[in-house]
C-alpha cells in the first residue's frame, strides 16, 4: 500500500511512525516547507489530560501513556512535572473543585492545593496574590526539539521518504477515490492520502469540494534568556486573568511566557504586536516577580489551527474512500500526536480508529451539528 | 587535542564543531532542524556570532546553497535582549 | 588586596584619553578603582581580569569578545542581577560585581529604577549614528524635518570612532581628517539643530504591527511612530572557527579597537592579527601605537587585502605579513598563550609541516565584515544574500528605499563598502525623503541634490577598481521602482511607514 502523508509536522510524522510499525510499506511524507516548520516547533511543548470533554480526556490519557513509553525507549526529555492553574480569586477555587470532580471521574487525579503547598511547589511565585490552585500531577512538558528531531530521524530510518519544499496545490479524484496530489514539482500518486497540514488542509481539501472549518489563530509567545530553574512545574496558568497567561521553563533554562491575546485569524507570523508584550508580561511578572530582571530574547508567533468546537478533526473524508484528515488540533496537536498516529493508522489499516471517542471527531460532525464542547483551550 | 571538540561554533550554548558534524551524520539534513536540535543561535546573541559559521559548515557538508540557507532564517524582535521590566508598566493602548 | 596590574595607556602618539573622575566599585569582594566613562568590563580588564565568565555547558573560560553588548561572554552578576552585559554597563559608584558560572537566578527584589516611557512621532527615524546616519540627520534637519537618531553606543560615530588614520579625498568629504575627528565634527553639527533628537546608549529593538518602532535606552522605553526610517545599522565582524577559538584573548579587531582607542586600555602584550584587509592592517599599527608587539599578520589569500598605503605603514613598523597563511589553532590556560599558523595551498588546504608558532596573548580576527541587516529583515524587507557585499542585504531602489514603504537602507548595512560611500548613501536617502515630505522648491532642490549625489557616487566614486566588487554587489540588488513595487506585492511586508 502506497501512502502519501501531506504535512511533515508532528502529526504527520507520528502517523507515519504508527503505519510503519504496522508494516505498511511505502510511506511518503511531503511538506510545503521543511519538517516541523509549522506549529510543531512553535508551541510551549506541554501536555495534560485534564480537559473537560470525554474526547480530550480519553485520548490524552492514552497519549500521555505513549509519551512516557517514548521517554523510556527513546531516552528523550519528557517530564511529568505537572500543570498548576492558579486562582487569584476565592470563587475560582469552587470552579476548580467542580473541574477536579469531572477529571477524577475519568481517572485524571487533579486536586486542589492550598497556598502552603503551592509555595513549596513554586518557591518563586508571589503567593500573596493567589488563593490556591488546581494541580494536575500527570501533566508535564517535554524537550521539544529533542523529541521532534528524534521522531524525524526514526521515521526516516524506518523507511519513510520525507520530501520538503513540496506544497500540494490540489488533489485529483476519480471514481470516488483520490488519485493524485499535484504540486509545482510534479504529481504524486498513492493508494491512500492523509492530510495532516494544519490550516493548509483547508485549501487542499477545498480543491475537491470539501469544506474544512479550520481557522489559524495567531499566538504570541515570548522567550527569555536562560536562567537557573525558576518555574518548577511543567506549565503554570493564571486562570483568573482573561486570556489565561501561562508560563513554562525549558530544560535549557529559557522561560516561555504566553497568553491568548485576541487577534485576527490568518494574520502572517511576522506581524508581531507591540502591545502583546505588555499584555503577556504584566500578569506573569505579578505572579513571578523575578521575571522583571530577566531578558526577553525572542518573540515569535505561531498558530492554533482552531475548529469551531476546539477539537481535532480525525478520520475519513467522505465520500472519498482513501482520504483521511488529521488537523484542527486547536493548540493541542503536539500533545495528542502519539494518539493521532494510532487512530489514523488504525483507520487506514482496520477501517476504524480503535478508540470509540475518536469516532466523534470526524469531519462529518460539522455537517450533522454534533460539535464537542471544551472549556480550557490553552496549554 | 581533539580539534573538533574544542572548536566552539556557538559560544552561548557551547555547540562544538563535533556536535554539528555528528548531528549531520545522524541524518539531520535540514539546517533549521540542526539549529533547533543543537540550539545554535538560541542564546543571548541570537545567532550573531554563530549563524553564518554554522550555515557555512552545513552548506559545505551537505552541498546545499549557503545563500538559500541564510535567506531562510527569520529575524524576530527584540533585536537586542530587553529586560522584562520595560514592559511591567503602562503601554497597553 | 589590590592588584598591581594597570593596563591603561597613559602615553599615546595620537590620542589623548580624557578620563573622568575616579569611581570605586566592588568586584568579588575587592575594591576596584575605575574612571567615569569606562564600562565595567573595561575597568576589570584594565586591572588584569582575563576570565570574565565560564560557559554553561563545558565550563570554558571566556573573556571580553565583541565589546558591544551583542554576545554573552561578559555576562556577570551585577547588584544580584545575572546576565548583565558588563561591556556596555558604565561604571557607577558602589556597584557590586561578581562573575557568573553558567546559569544564575534573578532576584525577586523590587525594581530599583522604574522605566520611563517616551512616545516620539518624528518625520524620520534614523537607526544608527554612524557616518551614514549622521550625514542623513544633518541634511534632513537643515531642511526642516523632525529627526530622531538612535545609536547604541554612548557616543555616536560608529566605525569612525575607531579610526585613527587620515581620510583621503576632497575636503568636502573630510579628506585629511581622522575618523574620530570626523565624528566630533558631526556631533557638533547635529547639536546646532533643535529638531534633531539624539538618543545614545539606546537600541532599536523591533518593528511592530502598525509601524511602531521600539527602542530601549537606560531605563527609558521609546515608542516611535516615524513617517520614514533610515536604517543605517552598519556592519558586524565576521568570525572564523578554529580549535580553542573561544579562549580569552581571541577577539574581533573591533573589540580590541574599542578597548584601546576609545578607552585607552592595552588589549594585550603580544598580538597576532588574522586578516590583511584594511581593518587588519589598520588595527595592526593601532596596536603598535598602543604599545602592543604585533608578531605577524596572517592572510589566507595570496595577496594582501587592504590598501597599499596601510600595508606600507605596517611594513615600515617591521610587522611581517604572511600571505597564504591561516590560523591553525590557539592554546592557553585561561588566556591565549600561543597561536599556531600554517601555510595553505591553492585550494586553501593547510600544508602540513609548514606550521609556525607565535607566543602571543592576543589574537585579533579581522576576517571581514558582514552587513547588520537584522532590522531590515525583521521589518519584512525582501533580502538577498550577496557575497560581494558581505552577506544578507535588502533589495532597494537607486534612492535606497526597500520593499517596506519608506524604510531606507544606507551605509555598510546596504553592503560593506567605505565610510565615504556611507556618507554619500546617507545623503541620497535623506534627499529622497525630503523630496517626498516637502513641496515646492525645497522638494525640487532635494531631488536635484539627490541626482547629483547619485551621479557622483555611481559614475565617479564607484568607478575606482578598489570598489569594483562592492559596486557589482550593489548593482545586483538595486532595482527599478516598478520592480520594487512588484516585489512589494509579491512579498507583502507586515508594516509600512509614511
Amino acid at each position: 500500500m502506497k501512502v502519501l502523508i501531506i504535512g511533515a509536522g508532528v502529526s504527520g510524522l507520528f502517523i507515519a511512525y504508527e503505519l510503519l510499525k504496522r508494516g505498511v510499506g511505502e510511506i511518503t511524507i511531503v511538506d510545503a516547507k521543511t519538517p516541523g516548520s509549522g506549529a510543531s516547533l512553535r508551541n510551549v511543548a506541554c501536555f495534560r489530560s485534564s480537559f473537560t470533554s470525554p474526547e480530550h480526556v480519553i485520548l490524552m490519557k492514552e497519549s500521555i501513556k505513549k509519551w512516557l513509553e517514548i521517554r523510556d525507549s527513546w531516552g528523550v526529555g519528557i517530564h511529568q512535572n505537572g500543570y498548576i492553574w492558579v486562582a487569584r480569586k476565592n470563587e475560582t477555587i469552587d470552579v476548580f473543585k467542580k473541574l477536579s470532580q469531572f477529571h477524577n471521574s475519568y481517572g485524571v487525579p487533579t486536586r486542589i492545593i492550598g497556598k502552603d503547598e503551592l509555595k513549596e511547589k513554586e518557591p518563586y511565585m508571589n503567593i500573596d496574590i493567589v488563593e490556591g490552585a488546581l494541580y494536575d500531577p500527570t501533566a508535564g512538558k517535554m524537550n521539544l526539539m529533542e523529541v521532534f528531531t528524534e521522531l524525524y530521524l526514526r521515521v526516516k530510518k524506518m523507511g519513510a521518504k520525507i520530501i520538503p519544499y513540496t506544497p500540494i496545490e490540489k488533489l485529483v479524484v476519480s471514481g470516488g477515490r483520490v488519485k493524485s496530489a499535484i504540486s509545482p514539482r510534479g504529481q504524486l500518486d498513492a493508494d491512500v492520502f492523509i492530510v495532516a497540514a494544519a490550516e493548509g488542509s483547508k485549501k487542499i481539501l477545498e480543491s475537491i469540494g470539501v469544506d474544512v472549518p479550520i481557522e489559524p489563530v495567531p499566538r504570541h509567545p515570548i522567550v527569555t534568556e536562560a536562567y537557573s530553574e525558576i518555574i518548577k512545574a511543567g506549565l503554570v496558568i493564571d486562570w483568573d486573568t482573561p486570556g489565561s497567561p501561562h508560563i513554562t521553563q525549558t530544560s535549557h533554562g529559557s522561560i516561555i511566557l504566553a497568553r491568548d491575546v485576541k487577534d485576527e485569524p490568518w494574520i502572517p507570523l511576522n506581524s508581531q504586536r507591540f502591545d502583546a508584550i505588555y499584555k503577556i508580561v504584566k500578569p506573569l511578572s505579578e505572579l513571578y516577580p523575578a521575571l522583571r530582571y530577566i531578558n526577553i530574547t525572542r518573540y515569535w508567533m505561531g498558530y492554533y489551527d482552531m475548529t469551531p468546537d476546539h477539537h481535532p478533526i480525525y478520520g475519513p473524508v467522505h465520500p472519498f474512500e482513501n482520504l483521511y484528515i488529521a488537523a484542527g488540533f486547536s493548540g493541542h496537536g503536539l500533545m495528542m500526536a502519539p494518539m493521532t498516529g494510532v487512530v489514523i493508522a488504525n483507520w487506514v489499516v482496520d477501517g476504524k480508529p480503535g478508540i470509540e471517542v475518536a469516532e466523534n471527531l470526524t469531519l462529518e460532525r460539522f455537517k450533522t451539528g454534533k460539535l464537542v464542547k471544551e472549556l480550557a483551550v490553552i496549554g | 587535542m581533539d580539534r573538533e571538540k574544542v572548536t566552539i561554533i556557538c559560544r552561548c550554548n557551547d555547540v562544538t564543531l563535533e556536535d554539528i558534524l555528528k548531528a549531520i551524520e545522524s541524518g539531520i539534513d535540514d539546517f533549521e532542524l540542526l539549529r533547533k536540535k543543537l540550539k545554535i543561535g538560541f542564546g543571548p546573541c541570537q545567532g550573531r556570532g554563530c549563524l553564518v559559521i554554522a550555515a557555512r559548515l552545513f552548506a559545505r557538508k551537505t552541498g546545499r546553497n549557503l545563500g538559500e540557507i541564510i535567506s531562510n532564517y527569520t529575524f524576530r524582535p527584540p533585536l537586542v535582549p530587553i529586560p522584562v521590566k520595560y514592559f511591567t508598566r503602562g503601554g497597553e493602548k | 588586596m589590590t592588584s598591581p596590574i594597570d593596563r591603561r595607556i597613559y602615553e599615546h602618539p595620537i590620542i589623548t584619553f580624557h578620563r573622568g573622575r575616579k569611581i570605586k566599585f566592588v568586584f568579588e569582594g575587592r575594591e576596584v578603582e575605575a574612571y567615569e566613562g569606562e564600562s565595567v568590563a573595561v575597568a576589570l580588564y584594565a586591572i588584569g581580569i582575563d576570565v570574565f565568565s565560564w560557559s554553561r555547558k563545558l565550563n570554558r573560560p571566556r573573556g571580553p569578545f565583541c565589546m558591544i553588548g551583542k554576545c554573552s561572554s561578559c555576562f556577570m552578576i551585577v547588584n544580584n542581577i545575572p546576565n548583565t552585559r558588563t561591556c556596555i554597563l558604565p561604571v557607577q559608584e558602589g556597584l557590586v560585581v561578581e562573575r557568573q558560572k553558567g546559569l544564575a537566578t534573578p532576584p525577586s527584589k523590587p525594581l530599583e529604577e522604574e522605566v520611563e516611557e517616551v512616545e516620539l512621532n518624528p518625520d524620520v527615524l534614523i537607526v544608527g549614528g554612524g557616518p551614514s546616519g549622521l550625514e542623513a540627520a544633518s541634511i534632513l534637519a537643515s531642511n526642516g524635518l523632525e529627526v530622531v537618531v538612535v545609536d547604541e553606543h554612548f557616543k555616536p560615530g560608529g566605525q569612525l570612532l575607531k579610526q585613527t588614520h587620515k581620510f583621503f579625498g576632497n575636503v568636502e568629504l573630510f579628506g585629511g581628517q581622522r575618523g574620530f575627528q570626523i565624528a566630533e565634527l558631526y556631533i557638533k553639527k547635529l547639536a546646532e539643530y533643535s529638531n534633531i533628537k539624539l538618543l545614545t546608549q539606546t537600541s532599536v529593538y523591533g518593528v511592530f504591527r502598525g509601524g511602531i518602532v521600539a527602542a530601549a535606552g537606560r531605563n527609558k522605553h521609546y515608542i516611535i511612530k516615524p513617517r520614514a526610517v533610515i536604517a543605517a545599522t552598519g556592519a558586524q565582524e565576521r568570525l572564523i572557527e578554529f580549535p580553542n577559538n573561544d579562549l580569552p584573548g581571541v577577539m574581533g579587531a573591533g573589540g580590541a579597537q574599542t578597548i584601546m582607542n576609545e578607552f585607552g586600555v592595552k588589549p594585550g602584550e603580544k598580538a597576532l592579527v588574522v586578516g590583511s584587509g584594511n581593518v587588519g592592517l589598520i588595527v595592526a599599527y593601532q596596536l603598535v601605537q598602543a604599545g602592543v608587539e604585533v608578531k605577524a599578520i596572517v592572510e589566507i589569500m595570496k595577496e594582501i587585502g587592504g590598501w597599499f598605503v596601510h600595508a606600507a605603514k605596517v611594513r615600515r613598523l617591521g610587522i611581517p605579513i604572511l600571505t597564504s597563511h591561516t590560523i591553525k589553532y590557539v592554546e592557553g590556560n585561561g588566556r591565549v598563550e600561543k597561536a599556531v599558523v600554517v601555510e595553505v595551498d591553492d585550494k586553501f588546504n593547510p600544508i602540513s609541516g609548514t606550521e609556525r608558532e607565535f607566543n602571543v596573548d592576543l589574537v585579533l580576527l579581522a576576517v571581514g565584515l558582514e552587513p547588520d541587516t537584522r532590522f531590515h529583515a525583521q521589518a519584512g524587507a525582501v533580502m538577498k544574500y550577496v557575497p560581494e557585499l558581505g552577506g544578507l542585504v535588502p533589495i532597494r531602489t537607486r534612492d535606497l528605499e526597500t520593499t517596506v514603504s519608506n524604510l531606507y537602507v544606507a551605509g555598510d548595512s546596504s553592503g560593506v563598502e567605505e565610510a565615504t560611500t556611507a556618507i554619500l548613501e546617507g545623503r541620497i536617502a535623506a534627499y529622497s525623503i525630503i523630496s517626498k515630505f516637502t513641496s515646492g522648491s525645497r522638494a525640487q532642490q532635494a531631488l536635484e541634490e539627490m541626482e547629483k549625489t547619485l551621479k557622483f557616487l555611481w559614475e565617479e566614486y564607484r568607478s575606482s577598481p578598489l570598489l569594483s566588487r562592492a559596486r557589482r554587489g550593489k548593482e545586483s540588488v538595486t532595482v527599478s521602482r516598478e520592480e520594487l513595487l512588484e516585489l512589494r506585492s509579491k512579498y507583502p511586508p507586515p508594516v509600512s511607514f509614511g
